[in-house]
């Protein structure tokens, strides 16, 4: 059995660079105009507002097994990311351990996080940035 | 193994060897999703990852409504890839090679997770199930490639 191993790049060890950069993040995190914001503003002060607001993130971890071109695959073809953003979300992963790659309603976060493991990828689902 | 693209289809070119081995690891995956034994929690834990990690409780939710049709989908893709693998040429369209690089993962992290690669740093070792670690990682490696083109 022909082995090319310098073919295989597997999705190796990244040293710690923490806090150099950071978490990229869809910039749909305020002004979702949802219509009932205005109904709401007269009984919830402001950080209520902003926690309503605030959308759910879909994280995807670093992991030992998966390719980094698969990776970059999915998140391609799964959320229909362009090829270089797909590669920059990618990195993050590979680089910080994490990257936010999608952010709004809880349920649609789920429905992505179910993708996610479908695909074999690490997801979670948070409020806040890890 | 040989690998060709023609037009939007890939022909891969297996030895008996491969293909039986390719074979015998789906058929291994699908078992042990089906039905798992205490030790293949370490697996589980990686194909069905909790989705919550600060909430047991929506953690445990979304296990609920999302574990019986992840496991299928992952059961299905191995049988998939069982059901095409043969000695000599097998053809696959881009849907079913969709299907494999998704079923190779998860083969991949079973037979990863039994070398013992649990964190990033994780060496396969050496040995004949390191070895087909390698080889089903230049498998999906390749046909990930075809998928995007390169």
């Amino acid at each position: 059995m022909a082995v090319v191993a310098q073919l295989v790049e597997r999705w190796l060890v990244v040293p710690d660079v923490a806090g150099s950069s950071p978490v990229g993040r869809p910039n749909s995190r305020h002004g979702r105009d949802t219509g009932t914001s205005g109904s709401l503003s007269p009984v919830l002060d402001e950080d209520a507002r902003a926690s309503l607001d605030m959308p759910w993130l879909l994280i995807v971890w670093n992991d030992p097994i998966n390719l980094m071109n698969y990776v970059v695959h999915v998140f391609r073809s799964y959320f229909g990311y362009s090829r270089e953003e797909a590669e920059r979300l990618m990195l993050l992963v590979h680089h910080e351990g994490h990257a936010v790659v999608a952010s709004g309603p809880r349920e649609e976060m789920e429905r992505h996080a179910q993708a996610m493991h479908d695909y074999g990828l690490q997801a979670t689902i948070a409020k806040d940035a890890p | 193994m040989r690998i060709a693209r023609a037009g939007d289809e890939l022909h891969l070119e297996f030895e008996a060897e491969e293909a039986g081995l390719l074979t015998v690891l789906a058929h291994q995956f699908a078992d042990v999703v089906r039905d798992p034994e205490l030790d293949d929690a370490p697996l589980l834990a990686t194909l069905f990852p909790d989705a919550y990690r600060d909430d047991a409780e929506a953690a445990s939710e979304f296990h609920r409504y999302t574990r019986d049709e992840l496991e299928q989908r992952k059961i299905e893709a191995a049988e998939q890839i069982a059901g095409t693998t043969h000695e000599g040429l097998v053809v696959l369209d881009a849907p079913t090679c969709e299907t494999w690089v998704r079923a190779l993962t998860g083969i991949r992290t079973m037979v990863g997770t039994r070398l013992g690669i649990r964190a990033d740093g994780d060496e396969p070792g050496e040995g004949p199930l390191a070895e087909i670690y390698h080889w089903l990682g230049e498998l999906q490696w390749v046909l990930v490639d075809a998928l995007e083109g390169a």
